[in-house]
Formats: C-alpha cells, structure tokens, sequence
C-alpha cells in the first residue's frame, strides 16, 4: 500500500467539490484557480485542472467567458452555473456526512498511540 | 551558438531555441494525441494559453531566448501527457508494473547476439554513434538487437570470400539507403523507445554533447570495436585514393567522349571523331557503360523504394527524386546517341 498513492487519490476526489467550492465565492480566471489550488495543495501538475474544467463545463455545473484583460490576451472566466450550486449542495451534503464519520473515528482512536507505531 | 525560431504561442511571438523547439512543438502534439476531439482541442487551447502566460512571466525575468530549460519546467508544472492522461490515471500503477517487468523480459531476449524477430516499433537508421564506414552495420544491430562486431565480423569473411565486390557493393547501397540517424528523435526510433517530451529532452541533452565516435555503451568489447574502426578508415583512404584516381580519369574520358558523340550526332559524320582519338569501339563500350547505369540506377530506386515500404525507412526526397530522374534522363539520351553512332560506325 503507497502513502503518496493514497494521498493523491484523496486530493483526486477533491478536486472538483474544491473548484465548485472555490467559484461559489466569485468568478475567477483560469490562472486564478490554479494558483488557490496550488496554495491549497490540491493540484500538483497543473496539466490536470484543464481537463477537469472543461468536463466541468460540458456537464453545465459551469459556464466561462471572455473577458479582456489589462495585459495579455483575453482570459476565460469561469462562473459556476445554477445546477452546479445544485450539484454543490450534494456534494456537500455528502462531504458532511464523510467529514464527520472520520471526525468521529479520529476521535474514538487515541491519535498518540497511532504516531508512535509508525 | 544555437539557432533559434520565432514561435507564435496563442498570439504572442516568442523567440525559442531550436532544440527547445522541438521539444515544445512535440510536446503540444503529445497533447493533442491525449486530449482528442472538441473537449481536446479546447483543453490543448487552454494550456497552450497557459504555456503563453509561463513564457511570459519567463521574459519579465530579463530573458530573451525560451530554451530547452525552461520548456522542461514547463512540462514539469502541467504535466507529462501520460500523467494528465484521465483514463489512465486510475489503473496508473498497473501498466507501470506492467512494463517494468516487459522491459526486464526485452532486456533478457537481446542478451544472445542474435534474436530473431523484426521490431515493428523500432525504425532502420544508421547508427552515427556505433560506426565504422555508414553506421549501417551499428543500426542493424540497433533494429535487430544483435551484436555489431559480430555481424561486422560475418560482414567481412563474406566480402572476402565473394572477392569484395558484390558485397562491398551491397553496402554501399545500403549505406545510400538507410538514411542516418541524425536526429533525437529518429535516434529514439532507432533505439525503439517512445517518443515522447521526457525522453526527447534527453535525446537532446544526450546530442548537444558531442558525441564520442565511437558508442562506449556498445555492450561488446571495445578492442573489436577498435579494431574494426581502425580497419575502417585504412580501407576508406585507400578507397579514396583509388575512387580519386578512376573518377578523374573517367571524367576526362566522358568529357571528350560526349563531346566528340555530340559533334559527330549533329554533323552525322562519324570519322570525325578519329580526329578526337576516339576509337570506333570505345562508342559502343561507352554506350554499353550508360546502358548499365541506366539500369542500375533505376533498380536501384525500385531497392530504395522497396527498403522504404519493408523497414520504414523515409523514402527518398523530392530533391534526391528528382536528382536521380535527370541523371536517367540524361544517361537515356546518351544511350539514344551513342548506340546508332557505334552501330553506324561498326
């Protein structure tokens, strides 16, 4: 069993409820997600929030458009749309529920005991 | 000194190094090859966007060249093609185990000096880095997994048991043929590894050191290697020696033979050319000589032609084509004049 391997699959069925998450507070251009997504440590390679947004948006959670920007070309702003909010809401719904069964376990198992096995 | 490219990069004209060229333009169409379709086209679009906006903070830095550094960062930051592959991120760790032992069992099989079977990812190139004469013998070996000295080595007792000609002649052809190694990516299919951004980088990386005439990682033993090259260059000096001496000799010969066939062909008066020194018979062994050229050449392009269908060597180019259709030409018109000439004057 790999450590890293697990660790990236976690992020990996993050990622989307993240970008939903991260757009309900405003619109952002492509750039702008990367970066909060690489704060966040979500994404390592920048390579797989492309495709991940344009699936996205081809199952209507988001819509983009054109904006000009101050230098450079235009960029592509992306807005999530009202079935994604829906999808949202589900998503959270099921991350509450996985959020507080783990919350619940960590609890129950002395964390002590666990770092001094390892 | 390197040669550098301009490069429109969605919109804004980059200069770019050739080498990282190369790279980048091949690792676009890695891309494309991963992301297909609309939905492709459109994730290709915004990464190469991307790659615009990477370049650009590049040249805030006071740079003026993109090179291949900074085309391999950035790879690293989006990603190799295989690693963004969203089918294959799943079972990732499968075919990775997968090919490792693959490899570990292709390793095994080219271990004897011979194996008997045709590699289809592998193309025939002459090997530049295992070379005696052409590299032909180095990129058989390449192509074929066997060892070069050995078949080097089969080379040599044939040629002197056949009294050199027809098979010094047969690689010589080959020579002509195959065409060379010469670039990072016709050197990773030669050596059968994929073409990809990562390993192209290193084919480049690997080029831009100049290499060592001789391929040190060859896995037989260097004296032999030695000892061929060596052997190598006597026979190319005194070929050059000898080809030198027959090739001027020949040329005087053609120049007063073609001009004295061409005075005699427009004032149809054979006897003149007695006043050249021309005897009657060396019209007919002339014409003879182009006769056999002629049919040389042209079997030798239907060989090339068949090479480039059976070993997917590159065909010839529109240049060389077109170099070898007016040398037949020529020698067809100089058969057409010389043949009544020496059956007239006989």
């Amino acid at each position: 069993m790999n450590v890293d391997n697990l660790k990236s699959q976690m992020r990996k069925g993050m990622l989307e409820f993240c970008v939903l998450l991260l757009l309900r507070q405003g619109d952002a251009y492509t750039s702008e997600i990367i970066e909060k997504m690489k704060e966040a440590h979500l994404i390592v390679m920048e390579g797989t929030l492309y495709p991940l947004l344009t699936r996205l948006k081809n199952d209507g959670l988001l819509a983009y458009r054109w904006e000009e920007s101050p230098s450079g070309p235009p960029r592509k702003y992306y807005s999530i749309t009202p079935l994604g909010e829906q999808f949202l809401i589900q998503l959270q719904n099921s991350w509450n529920e996985i959020s507080h069964t783990v919350q619940h376990l960590l609890k129950q198992s002395p964390t002590p005991s666990n770092s001094s096995e390892q | 000194m390197k040669r550098t490219f301009t490069a429109n990069i969605n919109g804004q004209v980059f200069n770019i190094d050739e080498d990282a060229f190369n790279l980048l333009n091949n690792y676009l169409d890695q891309l494309r090859l991963t992301f297909t379709g609309e939905e492709g086209r459109e994730i290709v679009g915004d990464m190469e966007s991307r790659i615009r906006e990477l370049f650009e903070a590049r040249l805030s830095q006071g740079v003026n060249v993109i090179t291949i550094a900074d085309v391999n960062s950035v790879i690293a930051t989006m990603g190799r093609p295989e690693e963004l592959n969203p089918d294959a991120e799943t079972s990732a760790a499968a075919p990775a185990a997968g090919s490792a032992t693959a490899q570990e069992h292709d390793d095994a099989s080219e271990h004897p000096w011979y194996t008997l079977r045709l590699p289809a990812h592998k193309r025939l190139f002459r090997n530049l880095k295992n070379k005696v004469f052409g590299g032909v013998f180095g990129g058989l070996a390449c192509y074929l997994g066997w060892n070069a000295n050995v078949m080097r080595l089969l080379f040599l007792i044939l040629v002197l048991c056949t009294r050199v000609y027809p098979f010094a002649i047969i690689y010589l052809i080959l020579w002509m043929i195959i065409p060379p190694a010469n670039t990072p990516r016709r050197v990773l299919q030669m050596r059968g590894e994929p073409v990809t951004p990562g390993t192209l980088g290193e084919a480049i990386m690997e080029s831009g050191n100049t290499p060592p005439p001789l391929d040190e990682r060859s896995a037989d033993g260097n004296f032999w290697t030695m000892l061929f090259s060596f052997i190598g260059k006597c026979i190319m000096l005194l070929m050059g020696l000898f080809c030198g001496v027959i090739g001027f000799a020949a040329l005087v010969g053609f120049l007063v033979i073609s001009i004295g066939a061409f005075i005699a062909a427009i004032t149809s008066n054979v006897a003149i050319l007695t006043t050249f020194g021309i005897e009657m018979q060396w019209l007919l062994v002339s014409a003879v000589i182009c006769g056999l050229l002629l049919v040389a050449l042209i079997s030798f392009a239907i060989v090339w032609g068949a090479c480039s269908v059976i070993f997917h060597t590159p065909g010839a180019s529109r240049r060389t084509t077109l170099f070898i259709t007016i040398i037949c030409i020529m020698l067809l018109i100089a058969v057409c004049i010389l043949a009544p000439l020496a059956v007239a004057a006989l």
